[in-house]
This record gives structure tokens, C-alpha cells and sequence, in this order.
């Protein structure tokens, strides 16, 4: 496996087509606007390639969203640019809600960008003054918007895919890590218990798979700090996966890209700087869920992760070999 | 150091009335439990803590507040206001104080979170999306840095993470309008 | 009709708003208005003496008094009228106070409301007529709910005094809460030593009729006479016959959860919960049992040599009249575990509250005294005490302080160095609250004799780390962030009122708060009375508190049941309902909407039935007034014309 170049980003994109929203208008009634982000048309391209194979497979119908900006993420919320975080994610709130009421968006910087955006489009007669003026329409804000969890919370019963999944993932141990924009603020995400949130877990467990309480669950893992200010990621990140590695489990579960990087492509510098040995593999939930499906860890991307994910499929296929 | 309270408070006075409002928070409703502290990612980085910040409002030490790195430099995970058994939204509060400082025309000292910002909007502000490779090098050259995270740069080709040529976005005038709305969006304020 | 219009200023309570001199002056244009004057304080003694004598002098013959509220002075100056000569209900008291100056700023609208509210007061008092209160056989008996430290107290204390006590009691032992104590602050008496000789007085006590294992079921009447069904529920084991040997528990195969011990450890389904309970009778839990549970077993009947145990024991229900009820329910640890994920929620055995942590102290305890991590059950070098968990905490709906978290961890802090001296004990507190006598020296000994350090801060997370446990926290006072590599955390919970309290004071028609804690009628001056007469409070169900608050409290309720009491009757109010029977069409809606069942049925001399309203335990609510379809029932002092005069008088 290893010897294998990895996975293509663009091949498995083009093999799986997610059609024009313009083009598929009313071919698709119950499909979904699709909005990627950034970062899986780069550096997380295995997300976006899991997320696609995993809808594909479950009969959800994604329609990407046409032209799609930069919905600003990190650098461009309120405190530092004035209402450029919300006129950017505007647009594609726009964009997004021209065939489909409900968009989905894989990325948790991107999903907590677009929500503010909507809570402040809401509440501000002026914010919507301004974002017609630059779209040179009324702008569209209503569309129901949701992360990947929710996406398969909604179209999958943890009886369903159990049943699919037959266990595959079973004597896995996984942490399910939920970070920080997912969840909070509380009263704009409105999503889960910020406190102590639980959504990953009923899937998780239908695929077979442990999924005990773990401890740092939202805890930060440094946000965007991986390029100005390093150290910040680093000890928050380490914290993070020395508590999983300590408590025995077998990969940390995410569903925020930003999170994977810090956690899986920085896990190398983290040891380098601490003097650790972790090799903790990093998986997002869409990963998770395709792995329990069946599909192969090529396909959905695994490979192109930093840490190896060796050991963990190794379980997964001396499971498989014994029953 | 001795803090002249009733002096701080009167002459602070109208600069916390300013954040408070902004924030929707009063700050006499913390009383100092310290939770935010205990689980706060970057406070090891800050030169005060978050608890602390909420003090020095308290006291009217605005001066202290506008000029720390702490405002700074939080990232706004929000475990602070998800925990505050008085449901104050300290990560609001920061954020505010920011502001406040920003307005004031305090440049602060993390100029890698300057330069960061700067390289990320100007790259967004291009082409509509963000190229995350001219984003490492755009931001190592602001910073005198050409060398930082060289590191990670044979893994991330080697697993083809990044796109060599930047994307584009076909319709790239709106993105220019919406940074013109901004005030010259794209440039440190 | 000769009318005197008094109106109290009440020093610039009243006069600041409302100018008490125009609201005279209308009086006195009004009809039949011989006198009005205002009075600075009507309430005082000079106050009432003008009242007297214009009475007197003027030959008033009904009085208007505008002043504060009646709950405040209604009393008193019903009793200055009659001193004066009138009957009593020849007074009307009107709300110029709470109604009117104390929430209006405007000095002309307040002053016209007050004005419009003394014409409606003149207009009623008008349609007045004398009524006289009537005396109710009061029975001198008093019932005690619950067995902890107050209610013993309270029953001891009634029953020194000769009044008959019946002590209820839910679980199978007196005792409560400071029956689980180790040792108590500040004194650091053990616990069982001080309050077991009160246990056992309290059950042999003449004057004392003690019923463990009941509850009260239900309540009817009024004060002075409340009839109350208390059920005392079957334990299978013949009280009488029980020698208390224990052989039973020793015997049973099957396990039950531990109550007593805070589920720490484990009981068995039949049990004696501790080796100085009172009474010390066994009782067996049925949905423990296997006996019960899968029809098989009777290994404690076998070896019982009282032959005490009767598996076809049943509930007993009995019916009593008391005149007077205290309640003494305690409380009970608030539930941590949702409300503190970031503590692990439960998860971690080595995790615990205070009052497990106190049983594991405790020489009769599950550990036999011995401090052990749940985890491994090694000895812990390291402790690190949590403050207010449940406690002055909005994000998790609990503001309240529970008064006795900062002495209870001082205390264990003191006594862990005593079993182990070679650890050391970290609190985190945020105030240290500590009022009473000798409370503060005693927390000082703790960081001085003790070595207990002190970190001033709320700790955010605790999490599992290479077999012991991580505590992230902040000392405010250095400013930093705290860590320490803890083997044991011990919890300070906050107090919510003992499950099921809620359900009592409806019973009881008496007002609670959201944790459960029970309402006095007034929280500065009536602190153990409630809204409902004859009821009174004593103790942690009434608000978290400590053990010398409770006791005093306790003698308090006893002393005002007692009081209640001890003429063997009680004056009831004449503002009761009437019904004009020789129109009645005997349709009994008042019988049915009456929430007193004060309604009768009546035979008259033609044989038609018609509706009587039972005056003792009539409280003049007026529903029955309402419902009434052809409109025959009245209320004395409220009657259809008093109110109708003031309506029409407030729209000229």
C-alpha cells in the first residue's frame, strides 16, 4: 500500500462528477449545494474525495456550487476586517440557495463562517444593504446550512449503517474530536452541546467501532496559528494526541480540515520539538464511515495522510480475515 | 506597582463602556472564578491570561489591556465563553478589545499574525480563493522567514496537497467590490 | 354612616410620591367622610392612638386606612379599631404602598391613584358589616415530617413541652444527613457520637410516636386540624420481633445499592443501613429482592432466629389529625455528572463527591475509614478538593451558594492529613465562606496545621493521565494557570432539596423554589412559617445550611407549633363564603369547584337540597361566589355589592 503513489485528487474528481448546480436545477430535487472550501480543493483533498465516495454510495446527491469564493476562514472574521468575513461567505450563501435549500459544508471554518454570516445578515438591515450593493441583488440568506455530521445524521439511521456496515470497525477504539468551530458559539452554531458534544458518536458506533469518552474532545488544536505562531499549534496539538495516545486510542476522529493539518501533517514537527514518538493517524468522520462501508483506504484518501494509518487497517483486516 | 483605582476608573471609564457595549457584556459581572483561565489553548502564549484581562477592565487599566499581546493573539476557540459559569462571552469581550485597539491605531507586536492576515487576504482578494502554497511563501517573505515549515513542503507535494497553479474564480469583480466595501480590504487597518 | 379616612405617610415611603394632603382633602369631600387626617407613622403608637380618639371623639363607626399593605398591618389595625369600640371588620385597609408609591415615580399619577384607590376603599367599607370570628378546636397534636437532625429536634422539643408527636420518617432509620457525617466542623465531634443519644430519646420518648419507613400520603384540612394519611410501607420484617443482629444482611445473596454509604460500596436488598441505626430494625427492599424478583430464595428467613421476617407484610395506611405540621425534609447532593462533562462526567472512578468521599472517612464507612483510590484501591498521596460544583454556577442554572462547601472541605482537608500524613491536600475555592463561630479559625488551621494549599480559581478540566488524573486549573492570585497530577479529586456538590419535596409541598399547599427548598412566608421576619397556616419549616429543606443553623431553627418551628397550639383553639377568620339557601337551586357547582371541600348539603324543611358552606373550613378564596350560575353565594367582607360600589365609584 505504501508503495502506491498517492491518492489523485483530481482523478477521483473527475471520476466522481458532481454535477453543475446551474445545470442540475431540477434533475436533483433532493439534493444538497455543495460548498468545498479551500481547503479540500487542496491540501485536504482527501476529505472532499471521502465525502463525494461516501455520498455517492449512500444515494446523497451533492451539486457543487458554482464560482465559490473564499469564505475568508481565519483571518477574516469581524474583529479584523469589518464585515468582510460576512460578505464573502454572503456570496456564497447566494450562490448556494439558488436551487436547493439546504447546502453542506465539509469544512467546520467554512460552515461557522457561513452561520455568522446568515446570524449577521439576519439581525443587520445595513449588512444586507451592503451585500445587495456588491452582488447587485437582494441577497439570499436563508438556506438551511450543515456540517458533515449533520449531513449524515440526517440521511443515514445508525440502523442503516450498521447493517451496511456489519461491523467492520469492530475492537476499534476512536476519539472522536470535534475542535472548536463546529460547536461554538453556542448561540449561532446551534448545533450539538458545545459543552459536551456527541454527534459523531451514534454513527461511529454503528460502524461497529468503540468510541469512548475522550477527554479533549473540543479543545483546540491551535487554529490558524500553524503559520504565525507555531508553538501555539504545537503544544495545544501534542496535548491533544498524547491524552488520546495515552488513553489507548486508535485514531482521533475529525471533521475539520484545519484540525487535520495540525494534528496529522504537523504530528512530525510536534515529536521533532517535544522529543515524542506519536503516531496517532488522523481520520476524517467521512473516512471513518467509508471505511465501514468497505471501501478501500486508497480510494478514500488515507494515504495521503502524514501519520500511517498502518496499524489501524491492519486491525480492520485481520478482523476481516477472521470472520 | 500600585494602580490608582479611582483614577484608572474614571479616566478608563468611557473605553470599557465602549467594549461593554460593543461585547453586550458587563465586566462587573465576572467575579474572577478563573475558568476561563484553567483551560485556555494559547494563554501559555499571552502575556495575560484571560482572567486577568477581565481584571484590568474591572480596574479601568485600559491602556494595559489595548497594548497586550494577549488580544493579540487569541484565536477565538471560545472554550473560555463556552465555560464561564457566569455565561460571559469572554472571547467577545477580547475580540472587542481588539477592535477597540485596532481603532486606536495599535499595531501591537505579533507581526507574523499581521503579516499572516496580509498574505491571506491579498491572496483571496486575487483570485477568490485562497492558493495555499503562494500563502506559505507570501507570508515566509513578509516575515524574513523563506525557510519556516520548509519542512513540510517534499510531504505536502509528494502527496500532491496542493495545487501548483492558483485557482480562479470567473467572477473575481464581485470579491473586488466586496474588499472595496471593506475600506481597502486586503491591507493591515 | 359616620366614616374616618386615615392616611399613613409612612415617614417619605408613602409622602415622597404621594401627597397625602390632597388625598385628605378628597376624603373629606366625599359623603358621609366626618374626619380624615394623615398621619406620619399610622402603624406607631401615636398612629394609633389618633386613630382611637378620633374614633371615639367623632363617633366613627367605620374607618378607612390607607397605608402599606394589608399583609403588613391589617392585624394590627383591626385590633386598634376594636380597641377603639367598633367591630373589628369595620376597617378597611388600603394599599397606597406596595400598589401605589413605592412603584410610581410621578408625584400627580401617584397621587391620583392613590386618591382613586381611597374612594374605592370608602365605597366598600360602606356596604361593611360586623363580622365576628369564630373559635376552631385546635388538636393538639403535631406531626413531624422527617427524621434527620431537625426533625428530631423539633420533635423533641414539642414533646418536652406535652404536646403528642408523630414522626415520620422515609427511610428505615432516624438520622439524615448528619447521621453520614464523619466528624463536624468546627468542633470535629464525630457526628454519630452527638446525634445518636438524640436518636435514641427521640424513639423512646413517650410523648414521641416514631414511624420509620413512611411517608405522608396526603393532606386535608386547615390549620388546627389537618387530617393526614401517612403510609408505612412494608419492610417484611416484624418490627417488634427484630433483635437488630444483622444475620439477615450477612446472609443475603442479593445486591443492592448502596444509599447510605452514597453509593459507595454496596448494601444488600435486606439491610440495616448503619450499625447505630434507630430503630435498629432490618428492612428489605423488594426491588432488590430475589425473593420477590424471581420467586426464589427465603435464605433470611431461614436463618432469622427472631423469626422476624414476613414476606406478606403489606403496606399499612393510617388516617391522623394533627393541628400543626413541621416539615423537616433535608436535602440532598445535587447530581454532578451532566452539568460537568469536562470533570469527566462520572467516568473517572477516581473522581468523587464530598459526601462519598465522607463515608470513605468514616471508621463505619465502606473502607472501614480507609482513604483508596476506587481505581486500584492504593492509598492516594495527592488530593485535590473542587469547590462549588453545582454551586454559584449560571451557566449550569445554579447561581445559589450552598453555604456549607468551604467548612465541609476544610474539614475533610484536615482529616485526610490525619489519616494520611504524608499527603497533601489541594482546595480550589473562590470565596471562602466560613460566618460562623469559629468557622474562620478553623479554616486557617487547615493551610496552617494542615498543610492544605490553597488555590484560588475554578478548575476547567480534569482528564485521565498515565493512571492518575490531571487537574487543569488557575490560581488567580498569582494569575497563572494551575496543573496538578492528582490521585484522587474529591468534589464539593452543591445541595438541592431531598427528591420528592416538590411533591410534599403541593400536598401541602406550600410554595418551593426551582432547587426544590421550601418558602417561609417572609424571609427576614417569618423564616420558619409558611403561606399556609399552620405548617412550618425546619432545617436544610427550607435552604442549604449548617448543622447549628438547622438546630436552631428546628427549636424555632417547635416553639411556634407549640405556641400555635397550646390554647387548644384558634380564632377563624369570619370572611367566609354564605349562601342565600331559600334561593339555591341546588345545582352543588360550589361543591365542586371548592378546593376546601367546605361545601354541605343541606336539607331544608321542604326537602330540597340546597348548598351550606361549612364556616371552620371555609377560607374565603371566592370561587364558589363565581361559579355560582343563579349568583346566591356572597363572601362576608367581599360581598357582590362592596365590590360593585368600588367599581362604580373608581369609573365616576
Amino acid at each position: 500500500m505504501t508503495s502506491r503513489r498517492a491518492t489523485d485528487v483530481k482523478e477521483v474528481r473527475a471520476a466522481v462528477t458532481v454535477p453543475d448546480l446551474a445545470a442540475s436545477a431540477t434533475e436533483h430535487p433532493g439534493a444538497y449545494s455543495y460548498f468545498p472550501g479551500c481547503s479540500l480543493t487542496s491540501s485536504a483533498g482527501e476529505y472532499d474525495v471521502s465525502v463525494r465516495l461516501v455520498t455517492a454510495a449512500l444515494g446523497i446527491k451533492l451539486d457543487e456550487i458554482p464560482d465559490w469564493n473564499c469564505c475568508g476562514a481565519s483571518p477574516a472574521p469581524h474583529h479584523w476586517s469589518g464585515n468582510l468575513g460576512v460578505l464573502l461567505s454572503a456570496r456564497n450563501l447566494h450562490i448556494a440557495g439558488y436551487h436547493h435549500d439546504t447546502m453542506v459544508a465539509p469544512c467546520a471554518g467554512c460552515y461557522n463562517r457561513l452561520k455568522n454570516a446568515q446570524y449577521e445578515l439576519a439581525g443587520s438591515e445595513e449588512l444586507r444593504e451592503q451585500t445587495a450593493r456588491v452582488l447587485r441583488e437582494p441577497v439570499r440568506y436563508e438556506i438551511e446550512i450543515l456540517n458533515v455530521v449533520e449531513l449524515f445524521d440526517r440521511e443515514v439511521t445508525p440502523e442503516m449503517l450498521s447493517e451496511r456496515a456489519g461491523g467492520r470497525l469492530a475492537g476499534l477504539n476512536l476519539a472522536t474530536y470535534y475542535g472548536c468551530l463546529m460547536t461554538r458559539p453556542a448561540k449561532i452554531m446551534n448545533f450539538d452541546n458545545a459543552r459536551n458534544p456527541v454527534s459523531m458518536k451514534p454513527l461511529l458506533k454503528a460502524t461497529g467501532a468503540d468510541s469512548g469518552h475522550f477527554p479533549f474532545k473540543s479543545e483546540c488544536c491551535g487554529s490558524y496559528m500553524g503559520m504565525p505562531k507555531k508553538e501555539i499549534v504545537l503544544r495545544a496539538s501534542r496535548r491533544i494526541i498524547e491524552v488520546a495516545d495515552d488513553m489507548g486510542f486508535d485514531a482521533i476522529v475529525t471533521a475539520c480540515p484545519l484540525c487535520h493539518q495540525n494534528l496529522d501533517l504537523r504530528q512530525d514537527q510536534i515529536n521533532k520539538t517535544f522529543g515524542t514518538s506519536l503516531e496517532m493517524p488522523i481520520l476524517y468522520f467521512s473516512q471513518v464511515l467509508g471505511l465501514a462501508l468497505g471501501m478501500s483506504a486508497d480510494d478514500l484518501g488515507i494515504d495521503s495522510h502524514v501519520v500511517s494509518a498502518r496499524k489501524l487497517l491492519q486491525k480492520i483486516e485481520q478482523r476481516r480475515e477472521r470472520v | 506597582m500600585t494602580i490608582h483605582v479611582s483614577r484608572t476608573l474614571t479616566e478608563a471609564a468611557e473605553v470599557v463602556a465602549d467594549i461593554e457595549r460593543r461585547s453586550g457584556e458587563r465586566v462587573s459581572t465576572c467575579y474572577q472564578c478563573g475558568r476561563c483561565t484553567s483551560t485556555c489553548t494559547g494563554t501559555f502564549a499571552f502575556d495575560y491570561p484571560p482572567h486577568r484581562i477581565m481584571r484590568m477592565l474591572q480596574l479601568g487599566q485600559v491602556d494595559e489591556v489595548l497594548n497586550s499581546r494577549t488580544i493579540q493573539l487569541c484565536f477565538d476557540c471560545m472554550t473560555c465563553s463556552t465555560r464561564c459559569p457566569m455565561n460571559i462571552d469572554v472571547a467577545n469581550v477580547i475580540e472587542n478589545a481588539k477592535m477597540v485597539a485596532d481603532e486606536q491605531g495599535v499595531k501591537g507586536s505579533e507581526k507574523e499574525i499581521r503579516f499572516f492576515r496580509l498574505a491571506f487576504l491579498q491572496n483571496v482578494r486575487r483570485s477568490g480563493r485562497l492558493h495555499e502554497a503562494r500563502l506559505l511563501t507570501s507570508f515566509n517573505l513578509l516575515n524574513f522567514k523563506p525557510f519556516n515549515d520548509i519542512s513540510l513542503v517534499p510531504v505536502i507535494l509528494r502527496r500532491k496537497k496542493v495545487h501548483i497553479v492558483p485557482p480562479k474564480i470567473k467572477n473575481r469583480g464581485e470579491i473586488h467590490r466586496i474588499f472595496q466595501e471593506v475600506n481597502g480590504g486586503g491591507k493591515t487597518k | 354612616m359616620r366614616i374616618g379616612v386615615f392616611v399613613c405617610q409612612c415617614g417619605t415611603n408613602i409622602a415622597a410620591t404621594v401627597a397625602t394632603d390632597k388625598v385628605v382633602s378628597a376624603a373629606l369631600a366625599m359623603r358621609d367622610v366626618l374626619h380624615a387626617e394623615s398621619i406620619q407613622y399610622t402603624c406607631s403608637d401615636p398612629g394609633q392612638r389618633a386613630i382611637v380618639d378620633a374614633v371615639q371623639k367623632k363617633g366613627l363607626t367605620r374607618v378607612v386606612i390607607a397605608a402599606c399593605s394589608p399583609r403588613m398591618h391589617e392585624t394590627t389595625f383591626r385590633r386598634t379599631v376594636s380597641r377603639a369600640g367598633l367591630n373589628a371588620y369595620m376597617m378597611e385597609m388600603v394599599n397606597i404602598r406596595e400598589h401605589c408609591s413605592w412603584i410610581h415615580a410621578d408625584v400627580d399619577t401617584a397621587t391620583g391613584k392613590a386618591i382613586d384607590l381611597m374612594r374605592m376603599g370608602v365605597a366598600r367599607v360602606r356596604g361593611q358589616a360586623p363580622l365576628q370570628s369564630s373559635k376552631v378546636p385546635a388538636v393538639k397534636r403535631v406531626l413531624v415530617i422527617g427524621g434527620g437532625v431537625a426533625g428530631i429536634q423539633a420533635a423533641l422539643d414539642i414533646a418536652d413541652a406535652g404536646l403528642p408527636v408523630t414522626l415520620v420518617e422515609r427511610g428505615p432509620s432516624l438520622g439524615g444527613n448528619m447521621a453520614r457525617l464523619d466528624k463536624t466542623f468546627p468542633t470535629l465531634d464525630c457526628s454519630s457520637c452527638i446525634l445518636t443519644p438524640r436518636m435514641v430519646e427521640a424513639n423512646q420518648h413517650e410523648g414521641i410516636h416514631l414511624l420509620v419507613n413512611s411517608e405522608v400520603e396526603s393532606v386535608r384540612g386547615y390549620i388546627g386540624n389537618f387530617d393526614v394519611d401517612i403510609r408505612k410501607k412494608a419492610t417484611c420484617v416484624v418490627e417488634e420481633k427484630c433483635t437488630g443482629c444483622m444475620i439477615c444482611q450477612e446472609k443475603c445473596p442479593s445486591k443492592a445499592p448502596d444509599d447510605f454509604n452514597a453509593g459507595v460500596g454496596e448494601a444488600k436488598a435486606i439491610s440495616i443501613p448503619f450499625p447505630q441505626a434507630v430503630p435498629m430494625v432490618a428492612a428489605l427492599r423488594k426491588e432488590f429482592c430475589r425473593q420477590f424478583i424471581k420467586g426464589r430464595c427465603g435464605v433470611c428467613e431461614k436463618v432469622c432466629p427472631a423469626g422476624a421476617i414476613d414476606y406478606g407484610q403489606e403496606d399499612q395506611l393510617m388516617t391522623e389529625r394533627f393541628g400543626a405540621i413541621v416539615v423537616a425534609t433535608g436535602f440532598e447532593p445535587f447530581d454532578w455528572r451532566e452539568a460537568y462533562p469536562d470533570y469527566g462526567g462520572g467516568q473517572y472512578p477516581d473522581v468523587i463527591t464530598s459526601p462519598q468521599y465522607e463515608r470513605m472517612l468514616s471508621a463505619s464507612g465502606p473502607t472501614g475509614g480507609r482513604i483508596r483510590r476506587p481505581s486500584d484501591g492504593s492509598e492516594p498521596q495527592q488530593i485535590v478538593f473542587v469547590s462549588c460544583v453545582g454551586s454559584r454556577d449560571e451557566s449550569v442554572g445554579r447561581p445559589l451558594c450552598c453555604s456549607v462547601g468551604c467548612m465541609h472541605i476544610a474539614k475533610q482537608a484536615i482529616l485526610t492529613k490525619e489519616h494520611l500524613p504524608d499527603s497533601r491536600s489541594y482546595i480550589f475555592y473562590i470565596y471562602i465562606r466560613a460566618a460562623g463561630k469559629g468557622y474562620e479559625e478553623f479554616t486557617r488551621r487547615a493551610q496552617k496545621e494542615y498543610s492544605a494549599v490553597y488555590l484560588r480559581g475554578r478548575v476547567g478540566k480534569i482528564y485521565p493521565s498515565k493512571g492518575r488524573l490531571k487537574v487543569m486549573g488557575t490560581d488567580t492570585l498569582s494569575g497563572d494557570q494551575v496543573e496538578i497530577d492528582a490521585d484522587l479529586v474529591v468534589l464539593a456538590t452543591g445541595l438541592n432539596a431531598s427528591t420528592g419535596a416538590d411533591d410534599l409541598a403541593r400536598k401541602l399547599n406550600i410554595s418551593y423554589d426551582r432547587y426544590g427548598f421550601l418558602s417561609e412566608s417572609h424571609p427576614k421576619l417569618r423564616p420558619v412559617e409558611t403561606t399556609t397556616g399552620g405548617i412550618f419549616l425546619a432545617g436544610a429543606c427550607q435552604g442549604p445550611k449548617d448543622i447549628p443553623d438547622t438546630v436552631a431553627q428546628a427549636s424555632a418551628a417547635a416553639s411556634k407549633a407549640i405556641g400555635l397550639l397550646s390554647r387548644g383553639e384558634l380564632e377563624t377568620s369570619p370572611m367566609v363564603a354564605v349562601v342565600n339557601q331559600m334561593r339555591c337551586t341546588g345545582c352543588f357547582k360550589c361543591r365542586d369547584v371548592c378546593p376546601y371541600n367546605a361545601v354541605e348539603a343541606i336539607e331544608l324543611r321542604d326537602g330540597r337540597q340546597v348548598a351550606g358552606v361549612i364556616d371552620s373550613l371555609c377560607q374565603g378564596c371566592g370561587v364558589c361566589n363565581v361559579a355560582c350560575p343563579p349568583a346566591v353565594i356572597s363572601l362576608k367582607g367581599y360581598t357582590d355589592n362592596q365590590l360593585i360600589a368600588e367599581t362604580v365609584e373608581l369609573l365616576r
